[in-house]
């Protein structure tokens, strides 16, 4: 994974394309996201989407990004407290993203700071219902949700994906 | 930012319109007026609604607004079981349903590791590529009709009268087919059908040189295409277009070619592309698309005999099948461009997470960019060239 070797990450966990679509699954702090976008504008990705998972660690929220000659599809997911959906907007590099960052408000609640036009975009303006926000009772925890692959690194203290590989172990 | 003073409404102001007309004159420069084409424009095909601040004929700024006609599709992902959320891929794109039943499968398939017969994938494929026939025909009559020419779209809905006919056979619906099971389709193709297809075939390669003649060197046409909404592949890449668009401005891009599914990697096809980055370039890369779409036809129809097993997987999951739990992320490439259906399963027996990726929608997002500057009619021009299907946009 040459793009982000030299990038503080969480984890990097290489993806199977065959099984899961995804050749490489790369965990961010909330707070690198925006640098990591412009890393892969300047490595010549495109975005493809953003949307966001309800689990019971948190709100994951998922950057889809692939390339057109290299076929390289990698997806940067960044875990976000319950209590605090708030993240800052790639809309500045990706200008694509201003939609899809709306849209993830209107399904998942979750706040994109400096997006430039955060309204409502599909659902009516006045809306404050997220109609894909799980009940408490109904989240799953995210172990067992992802299929991210073998882990290539990871930070100390990160241990989101560790149950599912122990059950892989056994 | 909370959410209160965003969507606060601002009644006593003395601007008119409603939410989103009152948050766009915000920004607005003074002696400039502010319309609205949409939702009720015939040129939005159905109910897309965008707010312009013109300056006489050109458009300074534009604001497309969604959600007319918004459905939720993601939300019945997560009530529906696996098996009965595959007639919403039907009505998602009406232009081109079959790839939207077939991402939706595929990812099914591919978290769940089932292998689909042969002759279920070449079904698959003649199905598919004869409703991205229909599809660039839907497209190619209503923009022309967009731009003020009335026959094409009847020499288009005489050819796709005669794919619907084809079609409904093996689906049993003309407009919104929803035949792809997971692990393979619903009905087999009988020996008519495929006569059919053959019968087809020669018939609309002989069309496409009249439609050639007929339309596309056609000055007017010409004259309101060519030079009309550039887009450079910087713009493709930043707002993630894909499909006719991308290839439209030079990228060379197909999901069938760089990320094979199904057996797309035995057909000899070639991915057209145009560096033109203009309105021309989209449109002919769509006409010279239909040419090779015949020559895949072909092809498959021909490898049809030889393909080994039945049109559906033995012991197929029935409705109250329980995917693996785990994720999957499945791209097809739709007569608009890369769909993509991501869906994450706890291992019951409905989806926990359903995410549709469409290709109409990324494409039109880069429309405030490119419409800035331009004239109102070559707004229409633009638009008609992304080929929009609103439902796919509002999902």
């Amino acid at each position: 994974m040459t793009v982000f070797e030299h990038f503080r990450t969480l984890c990097i966990a290489k993806g199977n394309r065959a099984s899961s679509g995804v050749d490489w699954n790369v965990f961010l702090e909330r707070d690198y996201i925006v640098d990591a976008a412009e890393l892969l504008k300047y490595s010549g990705f495109h975005l493809e989407s953003v949307h966001a998972i309800d689990g019971a660690e948190g709100m994951l929220i998922n950057y889809l990004f692939d390339h057109f000659t290299q076929g390289e599809r990698i997806c940067l997911r960044v875990l976000l407290n319950h209590e605090d959906v708030t993240v800052d907007s790639i809309a500045g590099i990706f200008q694509g993203a201003e939609w899809h960052e709306r849209e993830t408000y209107d399904f998942h609640g979750v706040m994109f700071t400096n997006n430039p036009n955060m309204v409502n975009l599909l659902l009516p303006a006045e809306s404050e219902v997220h109609p894909l926000v799980k009940a408490p009772k109904k989240r799953v925890a995210l172990a067992e949700l992802l299929s991210c692959g073998e882990i290539e690194s990871q930070a100390e203290g990160f241990d989101l994906l560790n149950q599912k590989t122990e059950e892989a172990a056994q | 930012m909370s959410s209160e003073t965003v969507f606060q409404t601002r009644a006593e102001d003395s601007i008119g319109g409603d939410f989103y007309a009152q948050h766009f004159q915000e920004g607005c420069e003074e002696n400039t007026l502010v319309l609205n084409m949409g939702p009720q424009h015939p040129s939005t095909h159905g109910v897309l609604r965008v707010i312009l601040e013109v300056d006489g004929e050109y458009i300074l700024r534009a604001e497309p607004v969604l959600g007319y006609l918004h459905r939720m599709h993601e939300k019945m992902g997560e009530v529906k079981s696996w098996y009965q959320f595959i007639p919403n891929m039907g009505r998602v794109d009406y232009g081109h349903p079959l790839a939207w039943n077939w991402a939706y499968v595929g990812a099914v398939e591919k978290l769940a590791g089932i292998e689909v017969p042969e002759r279920a994938e070449f079904i698959r494929v003649i199905t598919c590529e004869l409703n991205r026939l229909a599809s660039h025909l839907l497209w190619w009559g209503a923009y022309l009709l967009d731009l003020g020419a009335f026959t094409p779209i009847l020499y288009a809905f005489d050819d796709r009268e005669a794919i619907l006919d084809i079609l409904q056979r093996p689906t049993g619906s003309r407009l919104t087919y929803s035949s792809f099971r997971i692990g393979g389709v619903q009905t087999d193709l009988d020996e008519k059908t495929v006569q059919m297809i053959r019968d087809f075939i020669p018939i609309f390669r002989e069309r496409l040189p009249m439609y050639k003649a007929l339309v596309t060197d056609n000055i007017i046409l010409r004259k309101r295409v060519e030079g009309i909404g550039e887009m450079s592949p910087d713009v493709i890449d930043r707002y993630g277009c894909s499909g006719p668009v991308a290839r439209g401005s030079g990228i060379e891009y197909d999901v069938r070619r760089n990320e094979p599914y199904s057996i797309y990697d035995r057909f000899d096809f070639e991915v057209p592309t145009e560096d033109t980055c203009c309105a021309a370039g989209r449109y002919l890369v769509r006409m010279e698309e239909m040419a090779q779409t015949l020559r895949i036809l072909e092809q498959a129809v021909d490898g049809l005999d030889k393909a080994e097993g039945g049109c559906i997987m033995e012991k197929a999951p029935k409705p109250n099948w329980k995917a693996p739990a785990g994720e999957a992320w499945f791209a097809v490439e739709s007569g608009r461009g890369k769909v993509g259906v991501h869906v994450v399963s706890d291992g019951s027996k409905t989806p926990y997470r359903i995410k549709l990726r469409s290709p109409s929608y990324s494409n039109l997002s880069s429309f405030a960019e490119v419409a800035e500057g331009v004239l109102i009619a070559d707004a229409v021009s633009i638009l008609g060239s992304l080929d929009l299907i609103i439902p796919e946009v509002d999902r």
